[in-house]
């Protein structure tokens, strides 16, 4: 039990690591961005003090594209504070729905699930007590593991569906690039499947992966994860 | 001599283009390996600027296949990783290595280190 406690902290931390390099890593992009755009207008304003034409039109594009640069920031910040309150409480109630939205915004941060495109299928809100932090890392690694180019004819983007199974929810991964089911699930996947007691279901005939998280699990390792200590006196 | 600027963020190469040939350094750009790989081998261009981390193929990946078609060819990484695995890894494979955001006079300092060679 202490080995398995000392691996699921071990993965937690390198998730959030990881997760923390993906958002600083887009972060300074949008900032190269915003320097970029920002040094065309002060060229475009030196131009004109020479007497050169300026068009107003290039001017107000340029303005609008920072706008939306600092608004996909402001984005990228929600969903990085959201995220870090995931470990607020590891065991919980928790919206699936919301979970999932959450790691596939984020995860699109990653250049090889971006390349590949994820959607979540619309649908009703599904509700389990399970851990959302340690839910989004199977979800992070599923999303990775079926990254790539789908099957001869297949759609390629992976579509993510959730929905309520009995007393539990299923979160179920299609349209996975080539080979992704036969090759799942890794040790680590298994690992992490039986942390959440979720059960792994691969159906290499529809090319789909299925998560099915329990209405509440039964392995107390999450709940034996100590509380940070106080910063009180 | 023309420079040829690979990056993801259109936004971003766009501008950077856009400034270089302000300031009188011809540079052309795109957001995907892909057509790098079919402009590159073209003669007008010298030094290509690439993105490290980037869809699909690596910045290092696509040097490899660049380097194979034109062996001439002179490089430059930019990346938004501040990393020291990253560092490491790009300043091996090119002269220069830079973390963004920056300054254009460091690139067209960087960019005039190797015309001069």
């Amino acid at each position: 039990m202490e080995d398995a406690l000392a691996t699921t902290c071990a993965e937690g931390l390198a998730f959030f690591s990881k997760t923390n390099r993906l958002i600083s890593h887009e972060l300074k992009n949008i900032l190269a961005i915003i320097s970029e755009t920002l040094g065309l207008m002060e060229e475009l304003t030196s131009l004109a003090n020479a007497g050169k034409a300026l068009t107003p039109g290039k001017l107000e594009s340029l303005s609008a594209s920072i706008i939306e640069e600092v608004e996909r920031a402001n984005t990228l910040t929600r969903g990085m504070n959201t995220f870090a309150h995931t470990v607020d409480e590891l065991s919980a109630d928790v919206d699936v729905r919301q979970a999932v939205m959450l790691i596939v915004q984020l995860s699109q941060l990653d250049a090889d699930i971006k390349h590949t495109g994820v959607k979540v299928a619309p649908g009703d809100p599904c509700r389990t007590h399970t851990s959302s932090f340690f839910l989004q890392n199977l979800i992070y690694s599923i999303l990775k593991h079926g990254s790539g180019e789908p099957p001869a004819g297949g759609e390629k983007g992976i579509t993510v569906s959730v929905a309520n199974a009995g007393s539990g929810v299923q979160i179920a991964f299609s349209n996975l690039a080539e080979g992704a089911t036969a090759s799942f699930p890794t040790e680590k996947q298994v690992f992490m499947a039986k942390m959440l007691s979720a059960e792994l279901i691969t159906d290499s005939g529809t090319n789909t992966i299925t998560i099915a998280l329990p209405e509440k699990p039964e392995d107390r390792i999450i709940e034996q994860i100590a509380s940070p200590l106080s910063d009180d006196t | 001599m023309k420079i040829l600027l690979v990056d993801d963020e259109k936004k971003f190469v766009s501008s950077l283009a856009e400034r270089l040939t302000m300031r009188g350094i011809a540079a052309d750009w795109t957001t995907t390996c892909e057509e790098a790989l079919e402009k590159a081998p073209r003669p007008e261009y010298d030094i290509a600027i690439l993105d490290v981390k980037m869809p699909h193929m690596s910045g290092i990946e696509l040097k490899k296949e660049i380097e194979a078609k034109r062996p001439d060819m002179q490089f430059i990484f930019v990346t938004g990783h501040g990393s020291e695995e990253s560092y490491k890894a790009g300043t091996r494979e090119a002269a220069s290595y830079i973390i963004k955001p920056f300054k254009i006079d460091l690139l067209i300092e960087k960019i005039n280190e190797l015309r001069e060679k």
